[in-house]
């Protein structure tokens, strides 16, 4: 594993760890740093968005 | 894994003609006195791997390996380094090549040399520790290739800033709608954020006063309503009365808006700063400013962060301050008018709002009022327009006639107020006209203050519910960037702290039983683009080594960060190996120096090592260090005999040039073979010089010259080494006679001197033939030098050429093999490993105690 990939890693480890980030948004980042568009600040709003959302409607009672 | 096979160079720095340097895949021990080209051929590998040389790139304006590379006798066309790798094909980079040209494994050695990590030079060693925080972490760079984690990073925080961005728009569009409503209702301004309550006790009092019941909650209203027109039911149909009411009272809210508007307030700030900062401060950048002192007292820099000019911290730091001081008023000035610029900003914005509502009542109009009043709106909305657009850009931007005259267009005096104006009067007047009686018309305005308020109660809410919705983006935005930055710092400090153990161990290694180390690279708090420097100095922990350490610790340090950072590297690029260490050897103390190279050879034994040393004896306990670590078979051992500014260094190996003689003697004029013939006896005097310790007239620069040791030799072998001199005595005689012939002929261009026979020129060269065979051995390759025991006799390495001390029997030397087998016991091994003399050293010591 390079240095970029451990950085990569252990960041989506602390986000799946952060009380603050939704696990619907650590999902879509995950999936966008797989797709390689974590380099795309349009495509992160997007996914935070759609999280958030997508938390909202989950965790409606 | 590819090894340099051979470097070639020619016409670059110090070498002139042709020069090859042969590694044969193997490691080169490089010795030359100073001034000989050593490190012209380190200039050439970096050159021709990077682009650059180190020494001369950046070094100081004016100088650049392009300008000064070539050889001053050169032209840059013939420019010529190649290096041949020892791979299948025989691949040769040079400085033209295409590497897509080249094999992948020799691709990847090229990327991989690219970046100058295996090259350290004297000069360089004190490089690391001398810099600031955040050049040592420029330095450590291109150890950290996070080009993809930046370009993620940088993606985060743009989405971080324009989810923050957005946040506050949508917090700025709910106050927009606060004000709106706390103007409908008559709430003081001093009520920032008017709860339902108030809204709904201010509605309920405008329903008590035409004797309706109160409402409890904004929901009531519907029902509010419902009673509303029951109460207007008996006056008939009043839907025209409403419109025109409605439209009238909104024409209303918008003169008002206009005319409320504090321009002037805004334009003679906008004019102040405009007008100071033309006058005072074109050239001030507080941000750089600011940030610039900060870097300068925190890292303690005695050169300009932007221009590296030499400066006094403390002196600069009052000079920005008062600086700072200066332009406080202007700072205060810009803030002041943004905050201006931004509340007229946001009553356009309202009354932009009021736009799209008077377009939706009028709309509803019948026709005979409808025409009029589209046309006025259409005038409204262009001249708002033009008013927004004067508003847009940065406050330097900002052109004040243009804004001036935009408001003039809806300003008191204007004609568009004057149609508004008309118009009101015009709506009031049908108004009054209709069959409406009083009390009709406060049920229906109450009634019309209701439906507002609920609507803009509605829009509130979803402003409400988008701001929160957006603030909690922005909230997952931060903690993504924040996430990924401190991925980042955790992913560095851990290589920081593998470096860090790297060093100690090196630095351990070298400073043995001594109480400091503890040296630690660590990335500050303050910001991510650096590393900090510390070790320990007895009682004292984590300080800048420069504080405590001496410079010979300092220099030991430099090259022990160094070889961790070599090292670390190769676990990224394990296939590129290769070490370059010019002349770094010897800027430490013996002891020192003996297990520097102690640890090259053992801990570096995989690398493919270039050592040059200007040191002879150095050079020779080199090879005996070679031989103790069992990689002399790893090693190519040269000599640079002299160097020319016409030839360059002379790596040429004696028993090359005593093969040329013999064939020059069947086949070269006389010219060529006096020339050949005084090479290889100056190569002969050059090693008896060292070897024999021949005492002669000190020259400049150690060029010695035939002529300088031929006497001091002759003298010394003819008293101190009668054996040799036996043996020689014929050889000796006749070149004592005939060693000048090398200087008619072949070295100083002498007319009588054509007249010197070939036959005269080969009597010399066989005699100097005749004197490598007597004191050079072909089979250990070494020339004879002085024996430990016994005194006055010469031999090689091995043994196999011998002069006897007068009057004792030849001894031969002894073997490694022999050496240990005789010193079997406690010091067997420890005699010749510093280290593991130091570790029985130790349990020595322990048992004694």
């Amino acid at each position: 594993m390079t240095i970029e990939e451990r950085i990569m890693e252990r960041f989506l480890e602390k986000l799946k760890s952060d009380q603050f980030v939704p696990a619907e948004v650590v999902d879509s980042i995950r999936i966008l740093n797989k797709e390689g568009q974590l380099k795309d600040a349009q495509a992160i709003l997007r996914a935070i968005g759609e999280g958030v959302k997508e938390h909202a409607k989950n965790s409606a009672p | 894994m590819p090894r340099i096979q051979r470097l070639d160079v020619r016409g670059f720095r110090g070498v002139h003609t042709q020069s090859s340097l042969f590694f044969l895949g193997r490691s080169v021990l490089l010795f030359g006195e100073n001034g000989t080209g050593k490190s012209s051929f380190v200039d050439a590998i970096e050159k021709l791997f990077t682009g650059r040389v180190s020494t001369l790139d950046g070094r100081a304006q004016g100088i650049s390996s392009d300008r000064h590379g070539p050889h001053i006798h050169n032209g840059a066309n013939s420019l010529a380094i190649a290096v041949t790798f020892d791979n299948p094909a025989a691949s040769t980079f040079t400085l033209s090549s295409n590497t897509k040209d080249l094999p992948t494994e020799i691709q990847q050695y090229v990327v991989s040399a690219h970046e100058n990590l295996y090259i350290l030079r004297r000069l360089q060693i004190l490089e690391f520790i001398e810099s600031q925080p955040r050049e040592r972490y420029a330095k450590l760079r291109p150890f950290l290739p996070l080009t993809e984690v930046d370009a993620v990073e940088n993606a985060l925080r743009q989405a971080r800033e324009r989810a923050e961005a957005e946040a506050q728009r949508a917090r700025q569009d709910s106050e927009r709608i606060i004000n709106q409503i706390r103007r409908e209702v008559g709430l003081p301004s001093s009520l920032l954020a008017p709860s339902e309550k108030d809204v709904v006790a201010a509605l309920s009092e405008a329903l008590v006063k035409i004797g309706q019941h109160p409402v409890g909650q904004i929901q009531d209203i519907e029902a509010a309503r419902s009673s509303l027109d029951q109460a207007l039911a008996p006056f008939g149909d009043l839907s025209r009365q409403s419109q025109i009411s409605n439209v009238a009272r909104t024409l209303g809210q918008l003169t008002e808006l206009f005319v409320s508007t504090n321009l002037t307030g805004l334009v003679n700030s906008l004019q102040e700063f405009q007008d100071r900062e033309t006058r005072e401060a074109r050239v001030f950048y507080e941000t750089v400013l600011e940030q610039g002192i900060t870097w300068i007292q925190e890292e303690r820099r005695d050169t300009c962060p932007l221009c590296q000019s030499q400066i006094k911290p403390d002196e600069l730091a009052i000079q920005v301050q008062a600086r700072l001081e200066e332009m406080r008023e202007i700072v205060q000035l810009r803030r002041r008018t943004q905050a201006s610029l931004e509340q007229t900003r946001q009553t356009i914005r309202s009354g932009q709002d009021l736009l799209v509502a008077l377009a939706r009542e009028v709309s509803l109009m019948t026709s005979e009022e409808k025409d009029r009043c589209q046309a006025l709106v259409q005038e409204l909305q262009n001249t708002v327009k033009v008013i927004w657009e004067s508003l847009t850009g940065d406050l330097r931007e900002l052109k004040l006639e243009q804004i001036k005259t935009a408001f003039s267009l809806a300003g008191i005096d204007s004609s568009l107020q004057k149609r508004i104006a008309a118009e009101r009067a015009h709506l009031e007047q049908i108004l009054n006209a209709l069959p409406s009686p009083e009390g009709a018309q406060r049920i229906l305005s109450t009634r019309n203050l209701l439906l507002r308020v609920k609507d803009l109660w509605a829009n509130l809410e979803r402003a409400d519910s988008r701001t929160a919705e957006l603030t909690r983006q922005a909230t997952v935005a931060f903690r993504l960037h924040e996430n990924a930055q401190t991925a980042r710092k955790e992913e560095v400090l851990g290589i920081y702290d593998e470096l860090s153990e790297d060093i100690n161990h090196i630095y351990t290694r070298l400073h043995p039983d001594e109480n400091h180390g503890g040296v630690k690279l660590e990335v500050r708090d303050v910001g991510q683009g650096s590393a900090t420097l510390k070790a320990n100095f007895y009682e004292r922990q984590d300080e800048d080594p420069r504080g405590y350490y001496s410079d010979a610790h300092l220099d030991t340090l430099g090259i022990g960060i160094f070889l961790a950072l070599r090292r670390w590297y190769r676990k990224q690029r394990p296939t590129f190996d290769l070490l370059v260490l010019d002349d770094v050897l010897t800027s430490v103390d013996t002891a020192h120096a003996v297990r520097l190279s102690e640890l090259l050879l053992q801990e570096f034994r995989d690398y493919q090592i270039l050592l040059t040393t200007h040191d002879r004896i150095w050079f020779e306990h080199m090879r005996d260090i070679q031989a103790r670590c069992r990689v002399a078979n790893n090693f190519i051992n040269k000599v640079i005999h002299k160097w020319t500014i016409n030839e360059g260094p002379d790596l040429r190996e004696p028993e090359e040039e005593r093969r040329d003689i013999t064939h020059l003697i069947s086949e070269g004029s006389g010219k060529e073979i006096a020339v050949m013939a005084g090479r290889l006896l100056e190569h002969i005097l050059q090693e008896m010089r060292y070897s024999l310790r021949l005492s002669v007239h000190a020259k400049r620069g150690e060029q010695y010259e035939i002529g300088d040791l031929w006497p001091a030799f002759y003298a010394a072998v003819k008293k101190d080494y009668p054996s040799l001199y036996n043996d020689a005595r014929s050889t000796l005689d006749a070149l004592d006679v005939r060693w000048p012939v090398r200087n008619w002929i072949g070295a100083h261009h002498n007319q009588w001197a054509q007249n010197v026979s070939r036959s005269t020129a080969i009597d010399f060269a066989k005699a100097v033939s005749d004197l490598y065979d007597l004191v050079f051995c072909d089979s250990c390759r070494r020339f004879i030098s002085p024996s430990a025991t016994p005194l006055g006799q010469l031999s090689c390495r091995c043994g196999q050429k011998i002069y006897p001390a007068p009057g004792k029997e030849a001894v031969r030397p002894k073997t490694r093999e022999e050496l240990i087998k005789e010193t079997e016991g406690v010091l067997r091994d420890a005699r010749l490993d510093s280290q593991l003399y130091l570790t029985w050293k130790r349990e020595e010591s322990g048992r004694e105690h």
